[in-house]
């Protein structure tokens, strides 16, 4: 009787493209998907995607521990090759670093099984933008400017950042990789839709590749677009220069991350709606568009099927936002202040939540009669603060704490 | 070991006033406790020994919130203590013992019966301690601005609302002098005044230890806190804590306040600012000056002892300067970003020690055979790594690196030509 073949569905990026927003529905989602015969990996006790693309590459963050890592990439092959649902999909945008040896690496590990590559494509003006503020919140240092002159110049591609942007962001050279490790009408070219299309439309686009209804997903409920805005980012990257990578990448991470980015997103909340999103400088339109051009030409000419519209590639050029870096001292200054108070208040509630010592009380050793007095002292004292807190709101207090004070001293 | 007749014990409590160098003091002395024993002064403390500001709370029934436990019990604890020292002097040093009504002085003195109870007022002038007062409560999580707090504690009709009830409690001398003179005699409570600014530190040293009986010139030892000098803060820190104050909207309570940004934020922000100069507008130096010469004729009329001079007391002409908030925005912007950055990396190494960054060894429990590979392959990665990092310094390697990347384009391209 013949088998079905296991059908694998590697979404391998790219970076930028609205991966944490899939990987977020995913996740949450990992029943309905069971149910539509979709395995999704890293449930309880399951490896996670992060973690097993790392092990592939012998790729080990600093700080993550190398324990957390090691073993993983062979435990999601297996846990795959375990599983008794007839497609499995993998989703981490790291994979689309892979050298071809590596791609076929990681194809070989699922046996004969039916490989599919699902790579999702964006307007190269918005990834570039995107792609500045991750490196501005990875501890990166450069301004917009530096960067995109770097991106633009064919001469400074093999030199950071523009090395990390393309072997990211160059689809043409993606393609050829996974083109010669699965066959060109497995490897699946998604658009990302517009600013403004439908929501949802690029989670549709994706279940119609892997053979999931996106329309029977919910979204997670705490699904929060930390959006940094460009004073936010400015102010990083001002910080960054101030830290001088004295934090190792996890830590940074866990700081930055968890918790100066939702407080600058919360705070840039009242800033006018989208004025301080990030818009591309005139100077790059040009650049952008060339490049852009690059892109869709390599698509056609692989020959790789494409879902949704190639023209959603095409940069849109809007008057909207602001561009990097255009940003006043003050509003800087506002930006600072508020992040200053919002970590003071992560930091203090860490702290508080680690006292403990504090709470061996000497006092217990004190005789009762001693415990007795002070007891009193500490309600007299009470009474007094309360009575003092009244006279700052109440005219006839304070009349009377006014008498108080001068009797105080000529009993 | 002298004798130890009621005469010679004694005790001496420095009851500040506060923003006079106390917190130098206080350091100084606490760094130097096994030298002031060797001239038979008991300062307690230490790691075994009673926490003076406990004892003190206590004595007032003070809780501060968050640390309510540790307070009960701790004033009998000291005298206890006290009573049981060797040493013919002993000396307690806290300013808020200034605050003390009579009844609570009388407390106080009471705690010693077996010591002749002596008295220390260390006295700044008023001007400089109107501005440090200010800076203070910057530091204590109030929002006032400079200018705000200046004339309301210039306004005789709001002196018994905060904040000038909370500045004149502590500042009017004459009033904390009646409090004492109500519990010790008169001739036991001594005045030291605090020399003018460019003196030398050490003459307050001193002048103290002209009353108490220590040579200033013993305690060599330096204070390791990070804090321990107190010192003066710049507009911009002053500024941009104030501004920080108003959004934190007392959110934390006095312990976490304290915590996080007495004893790090500020003391790293002041570690990088220059204070300048600052001072008092000429307006604000008259009016000032009225109230400090009333302070000094009081002091003189009673007939206390005084160590130093009391024209040091009364802020002069040359006092006038910037205001202590007046900071440009670069300045304050310079002032918060290494805030954050300093309170960033705090943060980031308080999440580190915890266990939230150990290594999770459940997860790599199952690798049956996985891990050798595994290895080889973190290798290559790391190797690779250190290449593209050599790539970005040196010229060689970045074209070498250059040449591999045309390469790989141009097979990409002639095989895309091909198909």
């Amino acid at each position: 009787m013949p088998v079905t073949k296991r059908r694998v569905v590697l979404h391998i990026g790219l970076h930028k493209t609205g991966t944490t927003y899939i990987q977020g529905v995913l996740r949450a989602n990992r029943e309905r998907l069971a149910s539509s015969g979709v395995l999704y990996p890293g449930g309880k006790g399951q490896p996670s995607h992060t973690f097993a693309v790392y092990d592939l590459f012998g790729r080990r963050p600093r700080g993550t521990g190398d324990d957390r890592i090691t073993g993983q990439w062979e435990s999601m092959t297996r846990l795959i090759a375990e599983s008794d649902l007839p497609t499995a999909m993998l989703s981490e945008e790291a994979t689309s670093l892979a050298s071809a040896a590596q791609a076929k690496k990681a194809a070989r590990s699922f046996g004969d099984a039916d490989m599919q590559v699902v790579v999702t494509v964006r307007d190269l003006g918005r990834v570039a933008l995107s792609a500045w503020q991750e490196d501005v919140k990875t501890d990166e240092l450069w301004t917009w400017r530096e960067y995109a002159d770097a991106l633009a110049d064919d001469a400074a591609r093999a030199k950071a950042p523009a090395r990390g942007f393309w072997l990211r962001q160059d689809v043409p050279a993606i393609l050829d990789v996974w083109t010669r490790v699965v066959p060109a009408d497995h490897v699946h070219v998604v658009t990302v839709p517009p600013v403004g299309s439908e929501p949802g439309e690029l989670l549709r686009r994706v279940g119609s590749v892997v053979g999931f209804d996106a329309g029977a997903l919910v979204e997670p409920e705490s699904w929060d677009n930390v959006s940094v805005g460009a004073t936010g980012t400015e102010l990083l990257r001002q910080m960054n220069q101030r830290l001088h990578r004295q934090l190792n990448q996890r830590q940074y991470h866990d700081v930055v991350e968890s918790d100066l980015a939702p407080i600058l997103a919360a705070a840039g909340v009242s800033t006018a709606a989208g004025a301080d999103r990030l818009r591309l400088p005139e100077a790059d339109h040009a650049w952008v568009t060339r490049e852009a051009d690059r892109m869709i030409e390599g698509i056609q000419a692989c020959g790789v099927p494409v879902v949704g519209d190639l023209a959603d590639l095409r940069p849109r050029f809007d008057d909207s936002g602001r561009p990097p870096g255009e940003v006043t001292d003050d509003e800087l200054l506002d930006a600072a202040i508020d992040a200053l108070a919002g970590l003071t208040e992560r930091f203090a509630r860490a702290k508080w939540r680690r006292r403990g010592r504090d709470s061996d009380a000497i006092g217990d050793a004190a005789p009762t009669g001693a415990r007795v007095g002070s007891a009193t002292r500490s309600a007299w004292f009470r009474g007094k603060r309360a009575a003092v807190n009244l006279a700052d709101r109440n005219p006839v207090a304070e009349k009377a704490l006014g008498a108080y004070l001068r009797r105080r001293n000529r009993h | 070991m002298p004798d130890m007749d009621a005469g010679s014990r004694r005790i001496f409590l420095h009851v500040g006033l506060y923003k006079t160098g106390t917190t130098f003091l206080q350091n100084l002395w606490r760094a130097n406790r096994g030298r002031l024993a060797q001239q038979g002064v008991y300062y307690p403390g230490g790691r075994d020994g009673p926490v003076q500001i406990f004892a003190v709370s206590d004595l007032f029934g003070r809780r501060p919130r968050g640390g309510e436990d540790r307070i009960e019990g701790r004033w009998d604890e000291l005298t206890e203590a006290v009573g049981a020292s060797p040493h013919p002097v002993t000396l307690i040093s806290d300013e808020s013992l200034s605050l003390a009504t009579v009844g609570e002085a009388r407390r106080a003195a009471a705690g010693f019966t077996d010591r002749e109870v002596h008295v220390v007022v260390t006295v700044r002038d008023l001007g400089r301690a109107l501005v440090s007062s200010w800076q203070e409560s910057v530091k204590s999580d109030e929002t006032w601005t400079w200018q705000d707090f200046v004339d309301r504690v210039r306004d005789p009709a709001v002196r018994n609302q905060f904040p000038a009830r909370s500045f004149w409690i502590r500042q009017d001398l004459t009033a904390v002098l009646e409090s004492w003179q109500a519990a010790v005699p008169r001739e036991r409570i001594h005045v030291v005044t605090v020399p003018p600014p460019g003196a030398p530190k050490d003459l307050l040293v001193e002048r103290v230890g002209e009353v108490v009986g220590y040579d200033a010139a013993n305690l060599t030892e330096t204070p390791t806190s990070e804090s321990w000098d107190n010192r003066a803060m710049a507009a911009a820190d002053a500024e941009v804590l104030r501004r920080f104050n108003q959004i934190l909207d007392h959110r934390l309570n006095e312990r976490q306040y304290h915590r996080i940004v007495k004893r790090i934020l500020a003391p790293r922000l002041a570690q990088h600012g220059n204070p300048g100069r600052v001072g008092l507008s000429p307006d604000d130096r008259a009016w000032v000056a009225v109230e400090a010469r009333r302070i000094v004729d009081d002091l003189t009329a009673g007939g206390y002892q005084v160590v130093g001079d009391v024209s040091d007391l009364i802020p002069a002409e040359s006092q006038t300067g910037p205001r202590p908030d007046a900071a440009t925005t670069d300045e304050k912007l310079d002032a918060a970003l290494h805030g954050l950055a300093e309170l960033a990396e705090e943060y980031a190494t308080l999440w580190w020690d915890g266990s939230g960054a150990r290594p999770d060894s459940s997860r790599s429990a199952d690798r049956r055979g996985g891990g050798w590979r595994s290895r080889i392959r973190a290798t290559r990665f790391r190797t690779k790594r250190g290449l593209l990092s050599l790539a970005d310094r040196s010229r060689v390697a970045a074209g070498a690196l250059n040449g591999y990347v045309r390469l790989r384009e141009a097979r990409r391209r002639r095989a895309a030509s091909r198909s």
